[in-house]
This record gives structure tokens, sequence and C-alpha cells, in this order.
């Protein structure tokens, strides 16, 4: 393939081009109930061009080598096309261009580990849940993931980097009547496959959870004080104000874009927050992004203030900010987009205790369990909680959904816990200029915190 | 892909290869410009190998002969596969795509968005404009040993469009689909202009239990957790509320919703589905009462029935080409009712409601859902705002098992096909609560 593109990107002449072409290898084993469901591997090789002439951007995917040379010229001609029906050239951010290797190298390799030792693994897990009295069914699955991937620019870049993944997680399900509750727990979420060994007390703790939410109560719908543990304010930061911080959402949005300006008093001074693709052994750890940028930590907010931005070399062009390594694909068959690596709410000074003390009628979230934005709307769900009554835990609750308004909920910080933890397992959705991309290569951390007022949604 | 079957009987083997090649064209627009040009040439290729009934699975870009090798070698450490692949039975024959369907490129799409961006901003020239234009065109071939051959292209151009609100991050969007050369979506225009401008304002709804009126693009709320209930996966481990509940009625009786893949002109039918099996336009709810499940070849036989054409790369998260096959509706559509959708508007408190974001953390499995609400609050008749940090929340073998109203006109997404439906309450809780 190199030989192949580059003295085609050598003569591009006007705008820039690059490729990055990929072999990218995926496992994936999965038991529902004491049943192996999915045995399966995956290998599959592609290219990805970006083309920015005349003012205009045109992006194509292909799974052939040999189509790259045609790939390019009809690129380039979709892009001045693009181009001549702009007001204002598309522009890239000045960078140097990266040569060299980044290869992992993890303490276990996953990619050296048998298949029939993985199967056993997962199975061992998948019994210990279903062992469990009064679990009913579960899900369980092993997912490893790795890439090789060769980028190559009109600007003499040239580089290979690879990236890898590994996780593992149950699903427990509790049934008692028409009730059903479930809990899940991940482990690994890094390069590593011992990650994943020895995990045994954690599951069975988690699934045995599962079977106490059959008798809690659901969430009462209102507004309450709650506190978040640190695997669901991970969620809260990534959601309610991550994405907001990617500089490719707010491009567009030219009345969002005003309210989120450098310097802005955005959140309680309570609240700092970071991405940090630099920290080892996370789900969001990168040396390089996909359009070849070196990684870097960005502080995006400090004691309150708005300090930083996640960007491609398009919108720092655009927003005349710094670069910050953030453009990252999926995948060969998606173009990159501006993506959090491992965003995280910096520690603060107070004791979980001293949170639950300040609390005389509210609830305490824990475990993250998929949320979403739009914009400034956030929402988000808990695998389970507690009521708190009078500044002490009560009652055990299920069924929780929670929803804000960004602006207001980060005023509304009160206390930061200075307990930080990264959570095992990310990923995150997120479309853009293309379709939708689920990156499993995202991480999120935070301590305990507390918020004044969030909505609880729930049956009233 | 024959002669890949053929190295796999050659071992014993049963073997099914799934070869699909993309080709997709797709021009964005952001704040009233063309910003991008996407296109993708793509192949992806899976191979499902049962040996000494097992199953095995290896996925690539190639229907190469390593695929068959990968497959055997997971299957000799796969689960029981309990099933066979599809046999070569007849299905009904759809029309082939309009023939100017794989022509459609930029140079189509781009005068398509920007007229979409014209009239849009004659009306609302501050709106900071989205609009997506993609045609997509893709060759499917499925043959297993025993004989199964089929092959079938599969296209259509998508148009989509919509804004953030005013000072906010959260907006309105349409889609329309086409199966062919995209017209100039008239009526969605004007309709997203006038709901644009009801959403300039913020408006608080009271808490409590209010009716609300779910617009077709809110049909998800039911559409998703019915087919995650009616899945034979949630009905062998016997997690689906709807476990014998055949003949029985689960829904209000209103709602008939049939799982239909072949509607003339519609551009998402299917002749069969990503197993090979045929597809059938069956009743799945019928009056409030449960006609059917969906099973693929795999829960099929795990619960002694046969597949009914449900076999689909496609979940709430994560389908594709390189997923599982897993009971899935190939295209339900909901029937309409009698109603002018205006009429059900004319509420004294209640919402419209056209999405709901955070469906995936609720329990809807069990038919629960509790959403952030997006939509509008109603007051004497006429919307008075958009929502903003509302939850709303429900079940609907509960709330939508009671008397509804729906409305005559219905329109054609692609997830559902579905009328406007009103709710006569749901739990309601905002930043006034």
């Amino acid at each position: 393939m190199v030989g192949r593109v580059k003295p085609l990107l050598a003569s591009w002449g006007d705008g820039y081009a690059d490729v990055r072409w990929e072999e990218n290898r995926r496992v994936r084993i999965a038991f529902q109930g004491k049943r192996l469901t999915e045995c399966k591997s995956t290998a599959t090789a592609g290219g990805h061009v970006r083309a920015f002439a005349g003012g205009g951007k045109a992006l194509f995917s292909v799974s052939r080598p040999e189509d790259l040379p045609e790939v390019l010229d009809r690129a380039r001609a979709a892009a001045r096309a693009l181009g001549a029906a702009r007001a204002r050239p598309i522009q890239l951010a000045p960078a140097a261009a990266p040569r060299g290797e980044f290869p992992v190298r993890p303490r276990q390799d996953p990619r050296q580990v048998p298949l029939q030792d993985k199967v056993e693994l997962l199975s061992h897990y998948n019994s210990l849940a279903l062992d469990v009295p009064g679990i009913v069914t579960t899900h369980a699955y092993y997912e490893e993931w790795s890439s090789v991937r060769t980028f190559l620019s009109s600007e003499g870049a040239e580089i290979r980097y690879e990236l890898l993944l590994v996780n593992l997680g149950v699903r427990a399900v509790a049934r008692k009547g028409q009730v059903i509750q479930a809990t899940h727990i991940a482990f690994g979420g890094s390069e590593d496959f011992s990650r994943l060994v020895g995990r045994e007390d954690e599951l069975r703790e988690r699934a045995e959870l599962a079977v106490r939410l059959l008798s809690a109560r659901p969430a009462q719908a209102g507004s309450f004080p709650v506190i978040l543990d640190p695997d669901e304010a991970g969620l809260f930061i990534h959601e309610a104000f991550g994405h907001l911080s990617e500089a490719d959402g707010l491009q567009y949005n030219p009345s969002f874009r005003a309210r989120l300006t450098l310097g802005s008093e955005i959140a309680a001074p309570a609240l700092s927050v970071a991405d940090d693709p630099t920290l080892p052994g996370l789900p969001g750890s990168y040396p390089v992004d996909d359009e070849g940028m070196p990684g870097l930590r960005t502080q995006l907010i400090r004691d309150g203030v708005l300090t930083g931005r996640l960007h491609s070399r398009e919108t720092a062009a655009e927003f005349s900010e710094p670069l910050s390594g953030n453009m990252r694909a999926v995948d060969a068959f998606y173009t990159p987009i501006v993506r959090m690596s491992n965003i995280f709410i910096e520690p603060g000074p107070h004791s979980f205790q001293e949170m639950l003390a300040a609390v005389e009628d509210g609830y305490y979230l824990v475990g993250a369990k998929g949320g979403q934005t739009s914009g400034d709307q956030f929402t988000f769900g808990a695998q389970w909680g507690w009521r708190i009554r009078g500044g002490r835990l009560a009652e055990l609750v299920r069924d929780i959904n929670m929803s804000g308004e960004l602006f207001s909920t980060l005023k509304r910080i009160r206390m930061v816990g200075n307990d930080l933890r990264f959570s095992e397992r990310g990923g995150c959705g997120k479309g853009g200029i293309g379709p939708m991309q689920l990156n499993p290569k995202s991480g999120k951390g935070a301590p305990h915190i507390l918020i004044s007022q969030v909505t609880i949604g729930g049956r009233g | 892909m024959r002669e890949l079957l053929r190295q796999a009987e050659a071992r014993g083997w049963q073997a099914e290869v799934y070869w699909v090649t993309r080709d997709r064209c797709s021009v964005q627009f952001r704040l009233g410009q063309p910003v991008a040009v996407l296109g993708e040439v793509t192949d992806f290729c899976m191979v499902r190998v049962i040996r000494k009934g097992r199953l095995g699975m290896a996925c690539g870009t190639r229907p190469g002969p390593e695929l068959i090798k990968t497959a055997g070698a997971a299957a000799g450490q796969g689960g029981e596969a309990g099933f066979s692949f599809a046999a070569p039975t007849p299905h009904a024959e759809l029309p082939p795509p309009h023939p100017e369907l794989p022509g459609i490129g930029a140079e189509d799409l781009v005068p398509l968005g920007a007229r979409i961006v014209r009239e849009i901003a004659g009306v609302h020239p501050k709106a900071p404009l989205v609009v997506s234009l993609e045609r997509t065109l893709d060759t499917l071939r499925i043959a297993a040993s025993g004989g199964l051959e089929r092959e079938a292209r599969l296209g259509r151009v998508q148009v989509s469009f919509g804004a953030p609100f005013p000072g906010a991050g959260s907006g309105l969007y349409k889609t329309v689909a086409y199966p062919g050369p995209p017209e100039f979506p008239a009526e969605l225009v004007e309709e997203f202009s006038e709901w644009y401008g009801w959403g300039r304002e913020v408006a608080s709804p009271p808490p409590g239990r209010l009716p609300v009126l779910l617009a077709p693009e809110a049909a998800f709320l039911l559409a998703l957790p019915l087919a995650a209930g009616l899945s034979g996966e949630a009905l062998w481990q016997r997690t689906s509320p709807l476990l014998g509940k055949e003949g029985e009625r689960i829904l209000s009786d209103s709602l008939t919703i049939w799982d239909d893949p072949m509607r003339e002109g519609d551009p998402f039918t299917r002749a069969f589905d990503d197993e090979g099996v045929p597809c059938h336009r069956r009743p799945l709810v019928e009056a409030g009462v449960l006609r059917g499940y969906l099973y693929d070849l795999r829960t099929a036989a795990l619960l002694g029935e046969a597949s009914t054409g449900n076999g689909f790369k496609r979940a709430l998260f994560g389908g594709g080409p390189w997923a599982s096959p897993n009971p899935w509706p190939a295209r339900p559509v909901i029937q309409a009712g009698k109603t002018p959708w205006r009429e059900l508007l004319a509420l004294e408190r209640g919402l419209l409601l056209y999405g709901g974001m955070g469906f995936h953390s609720s329990n809807y499995l069990q038919g629960q859902f509790s959403v952030q609400g997006l939509g509008f609050y109603i007051e004497d008749g006429r919307p008075v705002g958009r929502l903003s940090g509302t939850m709303v929340a429900g079940n609907i073998y509960q709330e939508l098992a009671q008397p509804l109203k729906l409305s005559r006109e219905r329109r054609e997404l692609p997830g559902v096909v579905a009328p406007f439906i009103l709710v006569s309450a749901l739990q309601v809780a905002g930043s006034r609560g």
C-alpha cells in the first residue's frame, strides 16, 4: 500500500490529502445463559482517504488497496467541486509531519492467548454468575480489538501505530414474577489480558446485587440532590460536558459556541476537568490520533473556568486554538471525528462521608448505565442507588434515569471527592460527519461528586 | 462463494457465506453550506461454519479460503449450533432498485440540499441548518450448504435535515427516504418550519401525569421495547414479559402492528433476511392482541419453532454486517387511525414528543421507558415552547394498553412506519418539580 500511495501523495499539489490503511482484528466470544452463542474472529483490512482541495473536503473508504489511486483522484475532484459551492474554504491548522512507529507493549498480550483459554475464562465467570441463587440468565462477553494503522500524508507524514483493547463483561439478570433486574460488570479496558483474571469476588457481589434489586423500590420522580459514584460521575462528565468540549460539535452552532468561550465561568469553582490520552492502561489511551497528531493532555475546566477544547486540525484552525490530538475513527470504514480520550474530573478535598452528611433528602446513584446528550440537554441511567435520608443511606432503589441542562447542573456541583477512580470499561457513540461510530477506546474517570439538584425520572 | 462452501463441505462442515458490497455517497451541509462529500466502496464478508454440531464465525473484507479455516477453528471452541443454515425455499420477488439509483452522486445531492437550506432559511434565516443526503446501494449475497443462493440489491436515498434551537444544543430533525431519485420534501420542510418556530422559547410543564402525543419520530418508544419483548432470544431466556401471551391482549385495542417488508414503494423492502430465510407480511399485534413472535434460525431451533424470516444483523447498538444475526422486525408498520393529527394536538395541557434521550438506559425489555423528552409543551391546544430537562416515563404494557387515539397521517421512517399516537397520561417530571 505504502509504495502505491506515497508517490501520489508526494505530488498532490494544492491542498492536503492523507491515507490511513488498517489491518484490524477482533475476537468476540459470548454466552447467553449457559449457552455459548458466539465464537467469532474478524480480520478486516481497509483504507480511508481524506482530500482537501479547492477549499472543499471529500472523505472516502475502500476495502481494496488497489482502489486507492483511483479513489484519491475521485476524492480530489469531489473536494474541488464542493469547495466551489462554499463561501469560505476549509482550512487546516499547520502541524509538523510525524514519522515513526508506535507499537503497543502489553504486560500480557491477549493476541498471544489461545482462543480456548479465552473461552474457558469467560465460561468460568459466566458459571459463577449463573450459580448465584435468583439469577435466571446472563449475557457474558469477551471482546478483543486490535488495529495496526499506517498513516501517510501529502505533507510527508509516515507513521505506523497500534491500538489494542480487551474487555470482559457479565450482565446478570434476576427475575421474580414480572419484575426483572440486571446488573453489569466489566473488566479490562486496556491492552493487558492479565487484568481479566482473578476477579471472581467482584463478579459474584455484582450478580447478588441484581437479586437484591428485585425487592428494591423504583426511584421517585422529582428534583433531588444526588451523590454520584465515580463511575456515574465519569459518565456524567463524559455525556453532559465532554461532548460539548469536542469542537466539531460546536463548530456549526454559533449561539452555543458563543456560550462556550474560553475563559468563561461555566461551572462551580469546585470543578476541574481534563482529557488525557497519555495516561497508561486506560480505554482511551493512544500515542497519536488518526490525523497523525500526538495525543496531548488538555485542561478543559480549571476551578470552574473553561480553559480548553478538543480539536482536529480543521477545528483548531477554525477556532484559532491549539491542537489536541483528538481526531479519531473507529476503523477505516469511518472518517475521523473529534472525540474525547480519557476524560476525568480531577479530585477535590471531600470524603464520601462528608458528602453524605450534607444531604437531607436525596439519592446516591451508582454504576453507569448509558447516557445520551443533545447539546445542553443530557440524560443517563444508574444501575442502582440508595435513597439518602437525614445524611444516611436508606433504602436501595432501582430503575433510575436522570436528566438535566448542562450549564445549570455544572453550577450546582457542590462537593468533589478525594477518591478519583477510572472506569475499566469505556466506549462512546457519536455521529457527526457520517454515520454513528461506536468507539470502544474512550475512557472516563471521576471521584464522588455531589450535585445539589438533578431531575430524576420515575413512576411518580 | 460456491467454491468456499465446497471447501467447507470437503471437510464435512456446513457453511454459510454472507457477503455485502456497499456503494455509498453522501453530502453533508452545516450552517447552510456543504462541508463534505463522503464516499464508500467496501466489501464485508461473514462466514459461519457448523463443525460437528458446533458453531464458529469469521469475518473479513473478502470471501477467501482463510475465512473458512478461521471459522472452522472458532467452531472447534464454539458452542452447540442447534440449527442448520437456511434451505433454498422460494421467496417473493421484489422489484429491482430504481434504475437511476446507482448513478445518483454528489452532483445530484448538492442542489437538493441547497434547496432545502434555501426554503427553510426563508422562514428561519438564523437557524444553524444541518442537512444530510445519502445514497446507499448494497449488493447482498448469501449462500449456504444445502443449495441456498440469494442475491438482492438494496438501496435508497435518505434525506435528513434540522437545526438546534436558538441558544440550545438540542434541536429538531426530520428524515425521509426514497427508493429512487429524491424529490424535494415539501411537506416535511413546511412541517419543520412550523415546529421549529414552536421551539423558540423553553416551556416547563407541571410535574405529574399528562397526556402525551407521540409524533411518528417518537414511535420508537413503542416499537423498540416491543421488538425486544417479541424476540425469540428474550423468549428463550425467559426474560420477555410477552412469554406465553400469544392470543392475549397486551396493548390498546387501537394498536395493530404488522411486520411488513413487502410494501410497494417502501425504500426498506426485504425479500429475505440476513440468513437467507424468506420474509413475510404478518401481524405482530392485532387490535392489541399478540399474534406473533420474531425468530431467527438459532432461536427458532432452540424453541422448537420455524424461523419467521427475522434474522437480521441489527441491534439497538452494534448492528451491522459484522454482527451475528438475531431476531429483529423486518419492517414494523403501525396501522393508522382516523383522526387528523392536528385534532389530536388540541390538548388543554399536554406534551407533543418527537424524541426521547436516554432510552437505552431504561429497562426497556420490560416495556419501561424513562427519557428526557424532546418536544413541546401544549397549553390550550397550542404549543407554547420546547421542553428542556423534562423527563417522561411510562410502560408500554400499562399506559399504551389504555385507550389510545391514532392519527390518519402516517410517516415512513427508517425504523418504523407510524402515525401520531395520543397516550392519555404519562408521568412527567422536570425543573418545576
